[in-house]
This record gives C-alpha cells, sequence and structure tokens, in this order.
C-alpha cells in the first residue's frame, strides 16, 4: 500500500476548497441568517421582527426550536443539492466499469482505491461536521444558548452521510453496473436513512423492546422523537463499519501486480 | 444499439407528469390517502418556523403594496348589513402617564352599527379589550407585546 496513491487519488475525488466557493457562500449567509434576524420579544421568538409561535415556553427552549428547525432545513438543501451529486452519484459512478478500467490503468491496487473511497466519505462527513460545530458554536455564543443541544442534528447529518456513502460502498457487488443502476443505487443511499425510521415504527409498534432504542436511523426535524442520539450514533457506526467492509472486500484482489516495475520510475507512464 | 436505448430513456420525462393526473384520479383508497397525506405535510409545514414567517411575509408584502396608505374601509356581511369587517389592519395609538407612546394592532377587526345610518364602531369584545389594553390593563404575562 502506498499512501502516495491514496494522496493522489483522494485530491482527484474531493478536490480543493476554490471548488466550493458557493457553498462556503451559501454555508455563511445561513449562519448570519440564523444570528442577526433570530431574536426574543418577550414572549415569543421572532425572526425578522415576525413573531412566530414555536414550542417551548421558555426563551432558551425556543430559540432551540427555531435553530434545529433551521438546521433541519439545511441538512434536507445540503442531501438533496451536494451530497447527492457532489458524493454519492461520483462515488456510484467511480465503481462503474469505465471507472474501474480506467483506473487500472493507474499504479493503484483495488484497497489503495478502495481505502481513497472510504477516506472520501469519511472526509466529507468531517468537513460538514466540523462546518456544523463552527455554526452551532457561533449560535450558542451569540444567542447565549446551549450549543450542545444544536450539535444533535450535525450528528444526524454526519451519520446521514456516513451511512448513505456506506451504503453505496456495500452495494458494490457486481449487479448494479449501467449508469441508471448506479444513480438508482446512489439515490437509494441517499433516503435509505429516513426510510429507515417507517421500520423503527412499525417495528417499535409491535415489539416494544428496551433494545429498539439502538434502530439506525437519522431524520430531520427531530422535535419529539426520543433517544435520538443513540439513534444517530448507530447509523454513524454503521455507516463506518460498511466502509470498512468495502475494503475489506478489496483486499482478496492484494495479490494483483500493479506495478510492473520498481515503483521509483512510476513517473515514467 | 447504445444509442437507440438512451434516446428512448431520456424522451420518457412526460411519463413522470402523467403520473400526476393519474394518482390523483385514482379509485377509493388511493386518492383519499394522496390528499390526506398531502393535507398533513401542508398542516404541519405551517407550524414550522420557516411557514409562519413565509406567510406573515407575503401578508406583509400584500399589505405594503396594497393597503399602505389606504384608510381602509368597511365589507358589511351580505345576509346582516349591520355587521362587518375592516378592509385593512388598524392601528391605535395612546400616550401612558411616563409619556410612552403605546399602540395596538387589530387585524381586520370585526366592526358593527346599531343602523343602516349610524356610525361604524368596534365589535364589543375587542371594543372593551382594546380600551383595557391602551390603558395598560391586559397586559401579557411578561409585560409586553
Amino acid at each position: 500500500m502506498k499512501l502516495q496513491n491514496i494522496r493522489i487519488l483522494i485530491k482527484y475525488y474531493v478536490g480543493d476548497i476554490s471548488q466550493h466557493r458557493d457553498f462556503l457562500l451559501i454555508y455563511l449567509s445561513g449562519v448570519l441568517l440564523s444570528l442577526f434576524p433570530v431574536g426574543w420579544s418577550g414572549t415569543g421568538v421572532t425572526f425578522f421582527g415576525f413573531p412566530l409561535e414555536l414550542y417551548g415556553n421558555t426563551r432558551e427552549d425556543s430559540l432551540l426550536a427555531l435553530l434545529k428547525e433551521f438546521c433541519s432545513w439545511a441538512w434536507l438543501f445540503i442531501a438533496i443539492f451536494y451530497l447527492l451529486p457532489n458524493l454519492l452519484q461520483r462515488l456510484s459512478e467511480s465503481l462503474s466499469i469505465n471507472n474501474t478500467l480506467w483506473i487500472r490503468l493507474a499504479p493503484c491496487s483495488p484497497y489503495e482505491v478502495a481505502i481513497s473511497r472510504a477516506l472520501w466519505v469519511i472526509i466529507w462527513a468531517f468537513v460538514v461536521g466540523m462546518f456544523g460545530i463552527v455554526w452551532s458554536l457561533i449560535c450558542g455564543y451569540f444567542h447565549q444558548i446551549a450549543f450542545s443541544e444544536l450539535l444533535i442534528n450535525v450528528i444526524g447529518l454526519v451519520s446521514h452521510i456516513l451511512l448513505a456513502g456506506g451504503l453505496v460502498l456495500a452495494l458494490d457487488l457486481g449487479f448494479f453496473t449501467g449508469t441508471l443502476e448506479r444513480n438508482q443505487v446512489s439515490f437509494l443511499a441517499l433516503i435509505s436513512p429516513v426510510i429507515l425510521i417507517l421500520f423503527y415504527w412499525g417495528i417499535d409498534k409491535v415489539l416494544n423492546e428496551k433494545y429498539m432504542k439502538f434502530f439506525p436511523y437519522a431524520v430531520p426535524f427531530s422535535d419529539g422523537l426520543t433517544d435520538i442520539s443513540y439513534h444517530f450514533g448507530v447509523t454513524a457506526l454503521i455507516g463506518f463499519c460498511l466502509l470498512c467492509i468495502h475494503i475489506a472486500l478489496k483486499f482478496r484482489f492484494s495479490r494483483v501486480i500493479t506495478n510492473f516495475e520498481d515503483g521509483n520510475n512510476a513517473s515514467n507512464y | 444499439m447504445q444509442a437507440t436505448t438512451k434516446k428512448k430513456r431520456s424522451q420518457r420525462w412526460w411519463a413522470i407528469l402523467l403520473c400526476i393526473p393519474m394518482l390523483i384520479s385514482c379509485a377509493a383508497p388511493i386518492a383519499p390517502f394522496i390528499w390526506e397525506v398531502a393535507l398533513i405535510i401542508g398542516a404541519n409545514l405551517t407550524y414550522t418556523g420557516a411557514g409562519q414567517f413565509l406567510e406573515q411575509a407575503v401578508d406583509e408584502v400584500i399589505y405594503k403594496i396594497f393597503h399602505n396608505d389606504s384608510p381602509g374601509y368597511i365589507v358589511p356581511d351580505p345576509y346582516n348589513r349591520h355587521n362587518g369587517t375592516y378592509s385593512t389592519r388598524m392601528k391605535l395609538t395612546t400616550k401612558d402617564a411616563s409619556g410612552n407612546f403605546r399602540f395596538y394592532i387589530l387585524d381586520r377587526p370585526r366592526m358593527v352599527r346599531e343602523s343602516e345610518s349610524s356610525a361604524w364602531e368596534l365589535a364589543p369584545d375587542l371594543k372593551s379589550l382594546t380600551e383595557q389594553v391602551l390603558k395598560g390593563g391586559a397586559l401579557s404575562p411578561e409585560g409586553q407585546f
């Protein structure tokens, strides 16, 4: 295994910060929207001066409800406009026959490619989580509320990314090879963490076991749901395990010799 | 071969549009269920902060465009000419003992009158509530509006 190959592949996959300038602009405007227009009128929370009727009687409760809702809208926006086209569709595209054949021309072994794909997902989750933590710290400092309450939606988004990316990689079983099928897999992976809550509600009504709080799902607008951090944490853990499984499955090709010459002369190609 | 299948796929987008009237005109269990789900989603959207903000922002824009300088008029009820509704917002202002302006906005309040020729007045319950508020009697628990 060569770290240099992985580094080059990740640089190709993730890109640099100049490609995500529009995302940074949208993030900054979102942060500003959750700071200055949000206020407290004495009886209720206000947004641009308009009074809103939200859950919670105290100032902290209703501000937290509004900011959590903003985070949920941001979650939906990121999932539809950034996660699906920029991560999941490109991830499933990288598993297609065309891309696999192309990458075989490079001196990378299959498990190096697998590791770089898994790191791609993890870097996405890490960066989005960092942006979320910075947002919640700024909001907590500006409004003087507990920022740890705001982190729950950020954890949910991170676990959503991990599980969706893990599902795309784990479904690389050789059945879905065409472009349309790969797109369908990426869409299925996008909605599966949300769809899982329907299974949870169905099973929970029948069984009502105490272990049901470890059932994986990740949904925005999670006000009123109980044990939400367990569900999100298990989702992230399963996504991480799926990434590890993808890497482990590619290790069966580790005996394939990809360097026809000594490693130092690879620059001739 | 590859090109022809691709062309077929790209022409099939209108099938999604066709699905909407087909689903809406479905038989008993399906179409009412779709309407019910849509209504539940819409009702819940009005409870979110973004939904409430949009409602009030649209109201504000309409007020600013159409009713900003208008003095307002009263629309009598079609079956009872002695009751009616004010067409826009009514802003009532007073000055309290400490010299602060205190104002109170009624959005399209109900109006009543004694006879066809007499002047319009606020509905009795609104009138008493307004008087209390302007005196400073009926303040909300935190003491602000």
